[in-house]
């Protein structure tokens, strides 16, 4: 069992034992610390700079069709309200989540789990995705099971890719703290189980 | 009645007005697919190029389940420009086969590995057709336990135990023990399904269904958990523009009965927008180059090879949508 509170609170432990040895490898980590700040005290609510926009898509069938560094694009960007009325995202969204997940893309899950918080999709749908990432979290609490990819690159120093998945992920629940509130996100005990 | 279960009687696909022009439409899919199908009638043949392919000897088998699924249902379809005429084309094209005795003599010489030899004449056998010598071949291969003595995962058995049902050579062995040992019964994650475990569930829906004609009889909480996870591979295969696979699933969705939200009518816009002018359709998006290739340089086998399955997969989606209307109306 574990919730996405718990999980922010390990990765914060792991942000603030790091030592960044490049100038990316620290802004990722400050982020990351800002990212688990906001989230664990000040309710989810972070200073976002929302920048009035139309949305970019109109129809479900365009996310499908996008490609995953597109939808990684889309989800990087803040939009207004306007972009809550899309019909269906809420059968769609949540199970292109788990296409992602099948294919073991955490960075395009977690991308989609920012914009489901975006346009409002039901939290219980996208519970499935959350097990899921929420399972890529190693032991110091970083994410992505990236152990083996990392060792043959002959990188095994290499934090910048965790601090990547990390800050995406940080992303992600708080998106999801500012659609819930953090007191559902507290009280909601996620059961890792990926059962359907 | 259980909970939920009307879900899945009240709600079997395209019942509602609004979807009437795709109804309409679905007419000229049937008639476009099965055209194409048609005029390369010559390709389902067990051989490519005088050697024998287990690929044709597959196709073959599958253009006879299409005529079986066709000649043993009512007339309904003679409305979608299917004729009397053609129907006995491939009837003959079909048995022609059959009859030489460089295809039936296989079954008799490979017992271990019959299963494939043998399976155009089950289906042809389901719609009164007989051969003396095929007759004494599966005499002979059930006496010494074949095929069914080879080992094969659940959903093959299933499509072992269908086949013979269907072929009247078993006596209706129950499917559901072994549906109980498939994939789909026993799956817990929705997440972890490849490509084979995809076709496992496709198949082992259309065997226990009789390829649509009949309906599942699972628990409402079965019939949801199915539902869904075809749902949830739809999105995932129409994203890989695998169309193969979303032309099953879509198959399979509309054999179970539709929801009434659904993504269905999305996912099938999709798989027909994928398809070419002459009504077929590649399996995946990737091969599109090697078809564009190949219908440069007129390669009838090669398009053959890149756009039969689906096609005949096309076929069956849109003759199943095709029959849930007559019934309705």
């Amino acid at each position: 069992m574990r919730s996405k509170i718990e999980a922010t609170r390990a990765a914060r432990r792991w942000l603030l034992n790091l030592q960044p040895t490049t100038e990316e490898e620290n802004d990722y980590r400050e982020m990351g610390i800002f990212l688990t700040e906001n989230i664990l005290d000040r309710n989810g609510s972070i200073p976002i700079q929302y920048s009035p926009q139309l949305c970019k898509i109109s129809t479900p069938e365009e996310l499908v069709e996008m490609s995953r560094d597109e939808i990684i694009e889309l989800s990087r960007i803040n939009y207004n309200d306007q972009t809550a009325a899309i019909s269906d995202l809420n059968l769609i969204l949540p199970q292109l989540a788990l296409s992602y997940a099948r294919m073991d893309d955490l960075q395009a899950v977690a991308a989609l789990l920012k914009l489901s918080a975006v346009y409002n999709v039901q939290p219980q749908k996208v519970e499935d995705a959350w097990n899921y990432v929420l399972l890529q979290q190693n032991s110091n609490g970083s994410f992505g099971l990236l152990a083996a990819e990392i060792m043959l690159l002959g990188q095994e120093n290499n934090i910048a890719p965790y601090l990547m998945m990390t800050t995406e992920v940080l992303q992600a629940i708080a998106s999801a703290g500012l659609q819930q509130g953090l007191h559902n996100i507290i009280n909601s005990t996620l059961i890792v189980s990926g059962e359907v | 009645m259980n909970p939920g279960q009307h879900n899945f009687l009240l709600c079997w696909p395209f019942i509602t007005e609004r979807k009437t022009d795709m109804i309409t439409d679905n007419y000229s899919k049937v008639a476009s697919s099965f055209n194409w199908l048609n005029t390369h009638l010559d390709r389902f043949t067990p051989w490519r190029s005088n050697q024998l392919s287990m690929e044709g000897l597959q196709s073959l088998s599958e253009l006879a389940i299409i005529y079986a699924r066709i000649k043993t249902d009512n007339d309904a379809w003679k409305k979608t420009g299917i004729t009397n005429q053609k129907l006995e084309q491939w009837e003959q094209h079909i048995i022609t086969i059959l009859e030489m005795p460089a295809f039936y003599e296989l079954a008799r010489k490979r017992p271990l590995h019959s299963f494939p030899y043998i399976l155009p004449y089950l289906v042809m056998r389901s719609t009164g057709y007989k051969n003396i010598f095929l007759e004494e071949t599966l005499e002979v291969l059930l006496s010494q336990g074949f095929p069914k003595v080879q080992e094969v995962v659940p959903f093959r058995e299933l499509d072992l135990v269908y086949f013979f049902n269907k072929a009247q050579l078993a006596q209706n062995e129950n499917m559901m023990s072994v549906y109980h040992r498939t994939f789909m019964s026993k799956m817990k994650s929705i997440i972890h399904i490849d490509n084979e475990s995809a076709y496992s569930i496709t198949h082992t829906i259309l065997y226990l269904s009789d390829f649509g004609k009949s309906k599942l009889t699972l628990p409402a909480t079965e019939m949801k958990k199915i539902q869904e996870v075809l749902e949830s591979l739809a999105i995932h295969f129409w994203r890989l523009k695998h169309w193969d696979l979303l032309g099953e699933l879509l198959f399979c969705l509309s054999i179970i009965g539709i929801p009434l939200e659904s993504i269905f009518h999305r996912a099938l816009t999709a798989f027909y927008n994928a398809h070419e002018q002459d009504g077929s359709i590649t399996g995946r998006q990737e091969q599109h180059s090697e078809l564009l290739t190949a219908q440069l340089a007129g390669n009838r086998e090669k398009i053959f090879t890149c756009n039969y399955h689906t096609t005949i997969v096309s076929f069956f989606l849109s003759f199943q949508i095709f029959e849930q209307y007559e019934i309705k109306n």
